[in-house]
Formats: structure tokens, C-alpha cells, sequence
């Protein structure tokens, strides 16, 4: 027996001969997903998100020493034989790792419908209600989508990549994270990456756009105190934009559907405990597996290119230029009223609830200390939610 | 159903952004006619048929009464009612839900916590 040798074979087999033996790609992953992990845990990165992302980079691209040790297999999901005859989702079920399994919420595009049924139980549509003008805002600020859709075909993407990556603009992860499963699976990793640090950096974003585009005049404006919603209309809205969006965009309703679904569990007043569910457990346990089946996806060969670089360039440009297109409308809204409206409120029209509100309320804040724009501004941001859901479905229905 | 676009030119990008931004424009809009028409309706139903108010007033009081006849604490106090907070009940005294949820989102604004962290026990007006 050669006791050398075996420790030779046994350094041969590890993890780290394969490492530094050609995989470097993984290497710089891992060193990457730690990054993510520090952004998530200690500034504070969007967490609840990047954190299992993070952790689900860090588990994919470990080595293994055999395939049967995979807990992933991207070729099963991307591959030529996937894309050509679909998925086989018995041979995933029969042979496939744990993250396999969770990936199937993914593609099936199960957990972003849930996640807005959780969405939707948290949101309080009231300050839009209040004040429906708001949803033109909401609108406006899907702007960047679209730009970024064009400046994506412009360098080359492939017309369904291109939608995938305008949808960053939205700030809506889930949104992002359900178009591109259909549309750009390959790039799934990439956008769902760049949404959610855009979304977590729109403090750092947001506020210099609002100043060069605003006065202080402008930012100083204090609006009206916001009417009472009733009750009925709150329980009647969910429903009412259902039917409507739904005859009109039927590519909307897995989306829209949930997201009025989970607003009237918690507006109805009967169905608390089911609210409280989709509000807390539910919503927990699948940001719990999205976050770590789509950090999966995060696989060293095919995530370092400079593909993933232009995403995440694009990914930010969508972002400004929805801030602007939201506060442009902000400001047309504001010389249209006689300066009744602050056009700040028109920035938090990109989708992120509630974070794009508070940046504006924030700014608000900074020009004139008794100005409290957080309910109005949770109008367009409401608003944005509904706009970036549409966008996808017009963007599905198209390319789909 | 739309037959998927497999090839787009620069020229059709850029129609085809100008036609879906329209189309989110006209969606959004519409909603918005939508609510200023059920308020409207509310507004009408309610001026001209007392009924119709007193009978939905009655219908969510209830529901209030209900809540506030499992609390003891709010058993106490004829003011005090509950409220569903993000984790668990909030008790609300001399304060209405409205309020409290200002106060609530000042508070995590300014403590730049999220909402869904923060656990708010009671809110107590102050004469």
C-alpha cells in the first residue's frame, strides 16, 4: 500500500484541486457571492434577498467531485435538449439535487406569484385610492423599461433578452424575476442580481437625479391631506382591477391577479388569518428558496462575461431614466395643478415599496423640515407596483 | 394569443417601446376613471340612500366589536380598539387606524427600519 499515493488521489479529488485546477471562473464566484453576502448582511442590501442569492452562488459553485453530487444542474434548465423539447421534469424530480427541486418554483414561475400575494397583504392601496392621478405617475416611471429594452437591441441582445433586462427599470424583483424565467433563463442570475442591489441602492440612486431635476420650490411644495378611503372601496378596488386588467391583458393575471388576491385577503376583514399567512409565513418561506434557487443559477462558466457586465450597466441606466420619467410627469402634474403637486412624489413611482416613498419623502424632508410626502407618495409607488406588473405582461404577451 | 417576435431592428424597438409605454399609459388611466367612478358611486349610494351607509357602517363595525370583545385590555377602556399590525395586534386608545398608521410609518422612516420589523404594542393619544 502507498500511503503517498493515497494522499495524492484523496488532493487530487478535493475541492480545491479542481478550484485551482482550471475552474478559476468558480473561484472568483465564491470570492463574489462573499461580497454579496457582506453587502447583505452587514450594509443591509436588501437581506431578506441577497443573502440567500448570495448563499446560493457560494453552494453552486463549490465543487464536486462526482455529478451525481450536483445539487444543481443548469443544463437541465438551459441547456440545448431544455430549450428545444422543454424541461423533463421527471428526470428532475427522479435524479435531481436539492436546488434542482426548489429551481422548479422558479420556472414554473410559482414563487413570484407568491410573492406578490404577500406583496399585495402588506400594501395599502388607500393613498392611491385617494388620490387616482397618482397611477399616471405609476406609469410614467416604467419609462426606463423601455429605454433599456433599446439600448439593448442596440448592442446586441436578442429581442426576449432585451425584455429581460428592460424590466430591471421596474424595481420589481419578483416582476423581474418572472419574465426573465420565461423569456432569458440564461440570464436569470444576472437580472435578478442587478434588480435587487438597484432596488437596495435607490437611497444612493435616486436622490441626486431628484435634485437636478427639481427646484427647491419644487421639492418644498406641501400637498392637500389625502381624503378618506372607505372600507368598500378598498374591498371593491382589488377586484375591480382584476376583472379589468385581466379582460384586457390576460398575459397580467398570474401577476396582477395575485398580487389584488393577497390585497383583498387583508382589505375583506374575514380572511385575517390567511393576511396574516401571506403577510408573515408564507412570504418568508418562499423568498426563502427564491433567494438561494436563483443564486444558483449564479454559475461561474456561464455568469463571468461581459454580457452580465452590459446587464448590469443597462440594469442601472433603466433605473435612472424611470426616476426621471416619473419625476417629469411630477413635474408636468405640478405646472398642470398651479404647484399643487410635489413633483418628488413622481420618483417613487419606480416600483420598490416602500423604499422609493421614503427616498422621497426624505428629499421632501431635506428642503422644508414640516413636509410630510410619505402617504402621497405612496400613491405612485403603489401605482409603480401595477405599471411594472403590466409592463411585463405586455412584454410576455409579445415575446413570449 | 401574439405570435412570439423573434427578430426586432432598432426602428421597431423603438415603435414598439412608444406603443407599450402608450398601452401601460392607457391601462393606468383606465384604472384611474375606474376609481374616481367608484367613488363616485360610494359617494352617491351613501348621500342618497342613508340605508345603504348605516347598513356598511354596521357591517365593519361589527367586525370591530368583535375584535375588541377578545382583547381585555381593550374591554377596559371604551376608546381602546385593536388593530392588525404586521405582527400581531396593535392597541389603539383615543387613536384611529388612520393616525396610527402615520405614526407607525414616521416611526420606521425615522428609525429607517422597515415596517414588518418593528412591533408596535399600543398607541395612546395624549390630551
Amino acid at each position: 500500500m502507498d500511503i503517498g499515493q493515497i494522499f495524492v488521489d484523496l488532493a487530487k479529488g478535493s475541492g480545491f484541486a479542481q478550484l485551482f485546477g482550471g475552474q478559476w471562473q468558480n473561484a472568483v464566484m465564491i470570492v463574489l457571492a462573499c461580497f454579496f453576502l457582506y453587502l447583505g448582511i452587514k450594509k443591509k442590501f436588501e437581506p431578506l434577498l441577497l443573502v440567500g442569492i448570495a448563499f446560493g452562488m457560494l453552494l453552486t459553485n463549490l465543487p464536486v467531485a462526482s455529478e451525481s453530487d450536483l445539487i444543481y444542474h443548469p443544463e437541465w434548465w438551459i441547456g440545448e435538449a431544455a430549450i428545444e423539447h422543454g424541461v423533463d421534469y421527471l428526470n428532475v424530480l427522479q435524479h435531481g439535487g436539492l436546488l434542482d427541486i426548489l429551481y422548479i418554483g422558479v420556472k414554473t414561475g410559482v414563487y413570484p406569484c407568491l410573492i406578490f400575494i404577500g406583496v399585495g397583504a402588506m400594501t395599502d392601496f388607500g393613498p392611491m385610492i385617494a388620490n387616482p392621478k397618482s397611477l399616471l405617475l405609476g406609469a410614467a416611471a416604467q419609462l426606463g423599461i423601455f429605454s433599456a429594452f433599446i439600448m439593448a437591441i442596440i448592442f446586441g441582445f436578442n429581442p426576449s433578452q432585451a425584455a429581460s433586462i428592460g424590466i430591471i427599470g421596474g424595481a420589481d424583483g419578483p416582476t423581474a424575476i418572472w419574465l426573465t424565467k420565461s423569456l432569458a433563463p440564461e440570464l436569470l442570475a444576472a437580472i435578478a442580481i442587478a434588480a435587487y442591489s438597484y432596488m437596495a441602492l435607490i437611497p444612493i440612486i435616486q436622490p441626486p437625479i431628484m435634485r437636478l431635476l427639481t427646484t427647491k420650490k419644487e421639492r418644498s411644495i406641501k400637498m392637500d391631506q389625502l381624503r378618506e378611503v372607505s372600507k368598500s372601496e378598498k374591498i371593491v378596488f382589488p377586484i375591480m382591477v382584476t376583472i379589468f386588467c385581466c379582460l384586457l391583458l390576460p398575459s397580467v393575471a398570474p401577476l396582477l391577479g395575485c398580487l389584488m388576491f393577497g390585497n383583498l385577503l387583508k382589505e375583506c376583514g374575514v380572511t385575517e388569518r390567511l393576511s396574516d399567512t401571506a403577510q408573515n409565513a408564507l412570504m418568508n418561506i418562499v423568498t426563502l428558496f427564491l433567494g438561494i434557487s436563483v443564486g444558483a443559477t449564479a454559475q461561474g462558466v456561464r455568469f463571468i462575461n461581459t454580457q452580465t457586465l452590459l446587464i448590469v450597466v443597462l440594469g442601472l441606466v433603466a433605473f435612472c431614466l424611470s426616476t426621471i420619467g416619473g419625476l417629469l410627469i411630477g413635474k408636468l402634474m405640478c405646472w398642470l395643478t398651479k404647484g399643487k403637486i410635489n413633483p418628488l412624489i413622481g420618483a417613487a413611482g419606480v416600483s420598490a415599496v416602500p423604499m422609493a416613498a421614503r427616498v422621497a419623502h426624505s428629499e421632501g424632508l431635506k428642503a422644508n423640515p414640516s413636509n410630510y410626502l410619505l402617504m402621497h407618495a405612496m400613491g405612485p409607488n403603489v401605482a409603480g407596483v401595477i405599471g411594472s406588473a403590466v409592463a411585463a405582461g405586455i412584454l410576455m404577451a409579445v415575446f413570449g | 394569443m401574439l405570435n412570439a417576435v423573434e427578430s426586432v431592428t432598432i426602428g421597431e424597438s423603438f415603435a414598439l417601446a412608444g406603443v407599450s409605454m402608450s398601452i401601460i399609459m392607457a391601462v393606468l388611466a383606465s384604472i384611474m376613471l375606474l376609481i374616481y367612478l367608484m367613488s363616485a358611486i360610494f359617494k352617491f349610494m351613501e348621500k342618497h340612500n342613508p340605508a345603504f351607509k348605516a347598513k356598511l357602517d354596521a357591517f365593519f363595525s361589527k367586525k370591530t366589536e368583535k375584535t375588541t370583545d377578545a382583547t381585555p385590555v381593550a374591554e377596559e377602556n371604551k376608546n381602546t380598539v385593536t388593530a392588525r399590525g404586521s405582527c400581531g395586534n396593535i392597541v389603539l386608545n383615543n387613536v384611529t387606524e388612520r393616525e396610527a398608521a402615520m405614526i407607525m410609518a414616521i416611526v420606521a422612516d425615522k428609525m429607517q427600519t422597515p415596517l414588518n420589523e418593528l412591533r408596535f404594542k399600543s398607541i395612546k393619544k395624549i390630551d
